[in-house]
């Protein structure tokens, strides 16, 4: 390989094969809000050699065969404009538009905020109510997981043979679908989410027929409550189910205290804002 | 090292560079176009906004190497005095200014904000700006004057 | 009036054409060629001893071109009053971000790396945060003359008019509380920043944030050596006393400022900066990361204020009595001088005949603090109007009604004696209550500043 320390591939094997090449440090960036923040606050002689994704033609939104593929590298500002996203995913749209501000909307990726694995990641609280599909490249090939598959790969087999997300899969919420995306945070622009719940739901002749919750910022990944599927399926949402769940679901949060918030705090929020997603399925 | 070619504010640029630079360290220390400005070097003041291929960007969070070929404009090219852009005009006539340090990148994204939407209501002028921080003035000025400019009629705002 | 060009006329921004152009310029705006990155080491503990610092590493790494610690400050003290605080820790750290070396480097790249290559080894010690903890005896010490500032024989500013005792056997009611003022810090859009430039024989040209150049100037002129208290290194070429020739060796100037609200009146980057270009011979530029400037840079300082009242059934305030703690932080700063002027404001524009105020310095392991608008006025003010109020509630007053009872006239005197001659605090009020649509009493309509009867 060359001296050469900066790659922009426009072919996504390309892209793979640079980044499986240990030799060469590689270092994958996109819209570089997570990456360019690192290296601004502990500035070094960096040894890495940069594979540039934004060449790679992965911002596409597009439907196909009943299903939306959101490419990986599509910036924030886009998915939240997006008519396809807002009349199909309405859910992400949202989501999107109240991520950060516009400057850095105009950069962030929905995969790079999946790879940031942070504990208030919202592209992966969406994707995960969703029930996204992830499709991974490598030098090995594609390969498709579920979101929460995703979600509990190590670092290591995601990035293995120079893994790439290349796109999102998910079903269409359809206009009987009920969803919701709630978030809590400091104030309305740039400002990481203390709290978020998102829903995705079916009713049916009152009844609950599918539901997945989504809480966020209360462990180390959004996870789905397993809890509240177990209990909301099959029943008839109301004020004391709904409180009922809400409880039963904070048993299964570990929230943490931080500067921007108490655990205290994330508790008893999260606990609103759950009654308050449920409360709008009836 | 990495080249990059970049057009700002109309002049060609080609440079030589860290592979890992931020565009706004790329800006200020190899071009000396210093209206974008370090606040925080992590996205979140708003003060080196510049418009990338159309688009309202952070410098610092740029990547200068993945622009390369990209077309800039910083405050130098958005109008000079005797030759202002009505955004520039107005943040001058309404005080909407104080230190003016945040100046730059308020009329950035106001700038981004108008060259889309030329008569934005008082809500999309706030979310226009809902990603810059003023500690001085208190924001109303600067609102009052990004609603001044596009008001602005006759004039070519959207340029 | 029509000779006036601008007394009555409104006027733009002289600066206004700049910042819309972004032609303004900042210290970081300004480029010198051969300008070295400086970087510094700061304290990762709040308190201890340096047993060994090992630069050696950092000095000999490629693209540095200097490393300095306490050893290569010619005057290692300054201040704005007392002559305590250190430009780099010797052995006692005092708080956490503390400066202990730094260095000069080709880029912020190689400069970041050579603080890393910096081998601390440090006694760590139990630091006092709280000020109410840090009066105790036991109290870890800040410093070594212990955790109090003494006013002469006193452990505090007093202020005593009248017969404080005399005034509470007065009153019909006591009323007292707590008021707490928190910390802030100034966080302006732009950090500290600072260009030094070396001209020729060690004269220098300063670029800074400060908008108390004459301030800063004394104190840098001292620790280069300029000022009167000169270590044996450089008396050589310093023969200057502090009010003399001295300046001429530096010239500071002042760019735009990017926010300050008293955030930019201590000598954060400039020092250091000065010391760095004398070290390398080359132009030196500090710029203080975000990080930097919300941890280590002064902020204002949190007080705790005791308030208590005597008060007469028909809402005269007969005796006042303050305890005030100011946390300093870890040096004295402008502290004494801010006590000061909390002590002679806390009685507000009231006439009060007794009054007792205690204002105490109290040294803690945090950033020391400084200026901020209004700083001593505002936590006093605030505490003293908040007390009217609750006094108002207690006695069954309205909040206006007390304050003209109380408010001050002409030839009253201040608590600290000095006599006013225009004052028009009821005058004020009674036009604030036309303006708000606030119906006053006729007997309060009718007051003015007229000396009080004898």
């Amino acid at each position: 390989m060359s001296n050469q320390d900066f790659f922009a591939p426009a072919d996504l094997d390309q892209a793979c094969s640079l980044l499986a090449d240990e030799t060469i440090q590689p270092l994958a960036i996109a819209g570089g809000t997570d990456i360019m923040v690192r290296f601004n606050r502990h500035r070094r002689r960096r040894q890495e050699t940069l594979v540039y994704l934004g060449k790679l033609g992965l911002n596409y939104l597009r439907e196909e065969n009943g299903n939306i593929f959101v490419g990986a590298c599509a910036p924030l500002a886009e998915v939240a404009a997006s008519p396809l996203i807002n009349q199909k995913l309405p859910l992400l749209a949202k989501a999107c538009w109240e991520m950060a501000s516009p400057a850095v909307r105009n950069a962030a990726t929905l995969g790079g905020n999946v790879v940031n694995n942070a504990r208030h990641a919202d592209g992966v609280a969406a994707f995960l109510a969703l029930d996204a599909a992830v499709v991974l490249a490598s030098t090995g090939g594609e390969r498709t997981m579920a979101m929460g598959d995703f979600m509990a790969t190590s670092k290591k087999e995601k990035l293995a043979g120079g893994g790439v997300i290349k796109h999102f899969v998910v079903t269409p919420l359809s206009p009987d679908e009920k969803w919701a995306w709630e978030k809590l945070r400091q104030r309305k622009g740039e400002s990481r989410s203390v709290v978020s719940v998102a829903m995705r739901a079916e009713m049916l002749e009152g009844k609950c027929t599918a539901m997945r919750l989504v809480i966020g910022c209360m462990a180390s990944n959004p996870f789905v409550s397993e809890v509240a599927t177990e209990l909301m399926v099959g029943n008839v949402p109301g004020a004391v189910l709904n409180k009922q769940v809400a409880e039963r679901v904070l048993g299964e949060c570990t929230p943490t205290s931080d500067a921007r918030a108490s655990a205290w705090y994330r508790e008893k929020a999260t606990a609103a804002l759950i009654e308050r997603v449920l409360s709008q399925l009836n | 090292m990495a080249l990059l070619e970049i057009k700002v504010n109309g002049r060609q640029h080609r440079l030589e560079i860290e592979p890992a630079a931020n565009l706004l360290t790329v800006l200020r220390e190899q071009l000396f176009i210093t209206s974008p400005k370090v606040g925080c070097e992590t996205g979140d003041c708003g003060t080196c906004n510049v418009i990338i291929d159309g688009k309202l960007r952070r410098a610092c969070l740029t990547n200068a190497m993945s622009v390369n070929g990209s077309e800039i404009t910083t405050v130098e090219g958005v109008g000079e005095k005797g030759a202002l852009h009505p955004l520039q005009t107005s943040f001058y006539e309404n005080y909407a200014s104080q230190c003016g340090f945040c100046t730059p990148g308020m009329i950035m994204a106001s700038k981004a904000l108008l060259d889309q939407n030329p008569n934005p209501s008082e809500l999309e002028i706030k979310e226009a700006l809902s990603g810059n921080l003023c500690r001085c003035t208190g924001y109303v000025n600067i609102i009052k004057a990004v609603k001044a400019a596009s008001d602005t009629s006759g004039q070519e705002v959207g340029k | 009036m029509s000779n006036l060009k601008v007394v009555g006329q409104s006027k733009r921004r002289y600066d206004g054409m700049g910042h819309v152009t972004g032609s303004a310029t900042y210290v970081d705006d300004v480029f010198v060629p051969g300008t070295l990155a400086v970087k510094v080491l700061r304290s990762p503990v709040h308190k201890g001893i340096i047993k060994k610092l090992d630069i050696s590493k950092a000095e000999s790494l490629p693209g540095v071109h200097g490393v300095i610690t306490y050893e290569d400050v010619p005057c290692n003290t300054y201040g704005y009053l007392t002559l305590d605080q250190l430009v780099l820790v010797e052995d006692l750290i005092r708080y956490k971000g503390e400066p202990i070396a730094a260095v000069a480097a080709d880029t912020v790249e190689i400069a970041s790396e050579a603080v890393g290559l910096m081998a601390l080894e440090i006694e760590k010690q139990a630091p006092v945060f709280d000020p109410v903890a840090a009066v105790e005896p036991e109290a870890p010490k800040v410093r070594p003359e212990g955790n109090i500032l003494m006013v002469g024989e006193r452990p505090y500013r007093q202020v005593y008019n009248g017969d404080i005792e005399k005034g509470f056997d007065q009153a019909d009611e006591i009323i007292e509380n707590d008021f707490f003022f928190p910390s802030q810090e100034h966080a302006p859009m732009e950090t500290q920043v600072s260009l030094a430039v070396p001209t020729d024989d060690s004269r220098l040209t300063i670029y800074t944030v400060t908008q108390g150049l004459y301030f800063l100037l004394k104190q840098i002129q001292r620790i280069l050596g300029q000022g009167e208290d000169v270590s044996d290194r450089w008396s050589h070429r310093h023969q200057y006393t502090h009010h003399g020739v001295g300046y001429s060796d530096i010239k500071y100037v002042s760019c735009n400022v990017g926010g300050a609200f008293g955030g930019k009146t201590e000598l954060h980057a400039d020092a250091i900066a000065a010391l760095m270009a004398l070290k390398t011979g080359k132009p030196c530029k500090w710029r203080w990361t975000r990080e930097e400037e919300q941890l280590h840079s002064a902020r204002h300082s949190p007080w705790l204020m005791h308030f208590k009242d005597g008060v007469t059934r028909d809402g005269r305030i007969v005796a006042r009595q303050v305890f005030t703690r100011h946390d300093a932080g870890a040096y004295t700063g402008l502290s004494s001088y801010v006590v000061d002027k909390h002590a002679f404001y806390c009685a507000g524009p009231y006439y009060l005949p007794n009054v007792d105020v205690k204002c105490q310095v109290v040294y803690t392991n945090k950033v020391p603090t400084g200026a901020i608008r209004g700083f001593g006025v505002t936590p006093g003010t605030y505490a003293c109007e908040i007390q009217m109020n609750m006094i108002a509630e207690k006695m069954g007053i309205d909040p206006w009604e007390l304050r003209f009872i109380n408010a001050m006239r002409n030839r009253d005197q201040l608590a600290t004696r000095t006599k006013l001659d225009s004052v028009y605090l009821i005058e004020t009020m009674q036009k604030l209550a036309e303006i708000c649509n606030h119906p006053l009493d006729a007997k309060f309509s009718a007051m003015n500043s007229d000396p009080r009867e004898a």
